[in-house]
Formats: C-alpha cells, sequence, structure tokens
C-alpha cells in the first residue's frame, strides 16, 4: 500500500494552510491540543514522540543557556514561533529578546538563535528546516547532531538557504553572532548519552 | 506539493496516514466537518478529503466540463428512474474520507439528510484529464478498501473507459478496459448499456 502511495504523491496537491487559519484551529480546539503540530509551509505534519535521551539533551542545553543568558535574552524549548510563509514550528530550543513572546509567539526578528537537537530527524532539520528557517530569515540556526556529537552551525541567511555554514566537533565551544562574547560549551549538553 | 514539502518527501513516507510514525497529521471526518463549520475551509475552496489528507480538486479545462456535461446528461436520462445521478457532491468513506467523484450513481431510497455511504452507490465514476494517475492508484486503492463496489475512469486522453470492480482488501480484483465503439454495463444495472464514448 505504501508503494503506491509514494508514487503518486507528487500527483497530490495538498491544501495549504495559513498561519492564521491553523491558530484558529488550535484556539478552537478543531486540532488535538495533546498533538505535537507543527504547521511547515502550510502543512500540517505531527512531530513523533520524543525519546528520553533526546529530551534529556533538550533538557540540558535549555538549562546551559539559561545559566548563560538568563538577564540578556528568554531561552524557550519547544514552544511555537511564527514564520510569515505560513509556518508554526516548535524548535527545541530558541533564545529571544526579553519579553518578546509576552503576548504572541516570536517572529523571525525577535530571535537571536535557534536550535534543533538532531536524532532521527537530522535529515529534516538539515535539509527541510534549514530552508524554511532560511527563507523567513532566522539569523542563526544550529543543529545538535546527536548521531555524530557535533553541532552544525548556520548563517547568513539568503534566498532560502544560509550561506555560512560550518561544524564544531566536541572541545570546541560554539558562540552566536548575537552574543559574541559569551562561549557556549555546548558538548556538555551531549552528557555522555547518544 | 511545494517544493519544500518534495524534500522531506524523499525520506518520509507520504500519505500514508496508517501508519503510526507517519509525519503527516491525520484529519477526521469530524475534524473536516469542524473546519468546514468553523469557516476554515470555505465553500470556495474546492477540497475534498481522502484517507485522512486533505486534497485540492484540480480545476476543470473546458474539455473536461463538455465531457462531464455530456455524461451528466446521458446518465440522467437512462437512470434517472431507478438511480440518483450526482455530481461532484460528497460521500461519505468510512476511513476518514469525504471525496467529491463527478458522478455517483446512488440508491433512491438511501437516507435523506446525510452522505451517501459506499452500500448505497451503485457506480462512482472519476472523468480524468490531468488527474489520470491519482485516480488509478490512489483513489482506487480508497474506494476498494472502503467497499465501493464498481469504479470507472473515462480516461479523456486516452479516450477509454477503465473499468474496476470486485474490491478486495485494497484494490479491485477484476478491472479491463472499454475502447470507443464498447459499450460499458454496470453490475447494477446490466441491461442497460451506456454510450460514454460521444460526447
Amino acid at each position: 500500500m505504501t508503494a503506491l502511495l509514494e508514487r503518486s504523491e507528487s500527483l497530490v496537491q495538498t491544501m495549504r494552510f495559513s498561519l492564521t487559519m491553523f491558530e484558529r484551529m488550535i484556539e478552537t480546539g478543531i486540532l488535538p491540543e495533546d498533538a505535537r503540530l507543527e504547521l511547515l509551509d502550510g502543512q500540517i505534519v505531527e512531530l513523533p514522540e520524543i525519546k528520553q535521551n533526546h529530551a534529556n539533551c533538550i533538557k540540558r542545553l535549555y538549562d546551559l543557556l539559561q545559566g548563560i543568558f538568563s538577564s540578556q535574552a528568554d531561552v524557550y524549548s519547544q514552544s511555537p514561533i511564527r514564520l510569515p510563509q505560513d509556518g508554526r514550528p516548535l524548535p527545541d530550543i530558541f533564545l529571544i529578546r526579553s519579553n518578546a513572546a509576552a503576548e504572541q509567539s516570536p517572529l523571525p526578528d525577535d530571535i537571536y538563535l535557534l536550535i534543533e537537537v538532531a536524532g532521527s530527524s537530522l535529515y529534516q532539520d538539515r535539509h527541510m528546516k534549514s530552508v524554511l528557517y532560511a527563507r523567513d530569515k532566522i539569523t542563526e540556526y544550529w543543529i545538535l547532531n546527536l548521531e555524530e556529537n557535533q553541532l552544525e552551525v548556520y548563517r547568513d541567511p539568503k534566498n532560502e538557504r544560509y550561506q555560512t555554514s560550518f561544524t564544531l566537533q566536541i572541545g570546541q565551544l560554539a558562540t552566536c553572532l548575537a552574543f559574541p562574547q559569551d562561549p557556549i560549551d555546548w558538548f556538555s549538553s551531549l552528557g555522555g548519552e547518544k | 506539493m511545494t517544493a519544500l514539502l518534495e524534500r522531506l518527501q524523499e525520506t518520509q513516507p507520504v500519505l500514508s496516514a496508517k501508519k503510526p510514525d507517519s509525519y503527516w497529521f491525520h484529519v477526521s471526518s469530524a475534524m473536516f466537518d469542524q473546519m468546514i463549520d468553523a469557516g476554515v475551509i470555505d465553500h470556495e475552496s474546492r477540497v475534498e478529503l481522502l484517507d485522512g489528507h486533505l486534497v485540492e480538486i484540480e480545476e476543470m479545462k473546458p474539455a473536461h466540463i463538455d465531457r462531464m456535461d455530456a455524461l451528466n446528461e446521458r446518465l440522467v436520462t437512462q437512470f434517472r428512474a431507478r438511480a440518483k445521478i450526482s455530481c461532484q457532491n460528497s460521500i461519505e468513506l468510512p476511513q476518514d474520507g469525504r471525496p467529491q467523484p463527478d458522478f455517483a450513481l446512488v440508491r433512491r431510497d438511501r437516507p435523506a439528510g446525510q452522505y451517501a455511504h459506499p452500500e448505497d452507490v451503485y457506480l462512482l465514476i472519476e472523468v480524468s484529464d490531468t488527474s489520470l494517475q491519482k485516480d488509478r492508484e490512489w483513489k482506487a486503492m480508497i474506494y476498494a478498501r472502503d467497499g465501493i463496489g464498481e469504479y470507472w475512469i473515462l480516461n479523456m486522453q486516452a479516450n477509454q473507459l477503465e473499468v474496476h470492480r470486485d474490491p478486495e482488501d485494497a484494490r479491485y480484483s477484476t478491472t479491463f478496459v472499454l475502447k470507443a465503439g464498447q459499450l460499458a454495463t454496470c453490475l447494477a444495472f446490466p441491461q442497460d448499456p451506456i454510450d460514454w464514448f460521444s460526447s
């Protein structure tokens, strides 16, 4: 059955949801509250259940960033952000201007840094989300790659892609563009787990 | 699909909503109704629910409209006493489906005030111009799985009629093709051959 569907998938034009529609469906309870749903480029996707080691890593990274940046920025984990081109993803971590999310989910302009912690989602985070984030001008995007224990840094969004990218290995501190004076020992959040 | 999502499809089995780890959100019939009531899907949007996916219906070109009209007249003339000819109206499928087939021949004594269900349907017909592969592969599978007894595709490109019968699991075990000049009969009305080709 799956093979048949895969072959026909490119022939199917699925309906596009706007950000407004999507938010309205959440507010009115049409979409189930307990599901982890993202709007990506007008399409609704359901995130798989998060594995414990993955959740632990997000927690450690969140605590780490909170410790370093709490006086300069707000740190969020798995909360929605709004993208102008019909997007409402739930990034694993993001750093925003203090109080930027006081009333509504933040927009790209409010975001200093966005991080996805990638286990099985590595392909999507690299090839799909990076396009989405670059297109809507998220200034800086990191992937904490749990499969290879490395940090992938993406900067300078232009024409749907990040023009600068490089990889850091365990032991190499990272700094983000917004706070160049604050090195981050991101690898401590790996915690010896894969 | 957008170019962006096509990249995702390289690794994600798409439109296989029954897979527990499917990436795409599965929309139920109940949710679909709520979306219509809330105005998220308005009357202008040509959208059908297929196996939990909201799929846009292609705009018809003039040749397609001509073909639809001709077939409509023929079916109405021939079967109006025995069946309702429902044209591009929603039917209700048990597994989160609310398609709008081009034609449905439905029982005249079916319960009023609700969508036609598979057991009310004698025959479904899709008049297929640009949507041929979708109609052949995806819709045939859904219709067979959800118990539509007979399904025809009027293939405009090849000017042929593709007959699908005997649904079994998620496929039709009998299929054959009629060429222009060959009359078709449906299982429900074997005494009434249909001239599907002249229009």
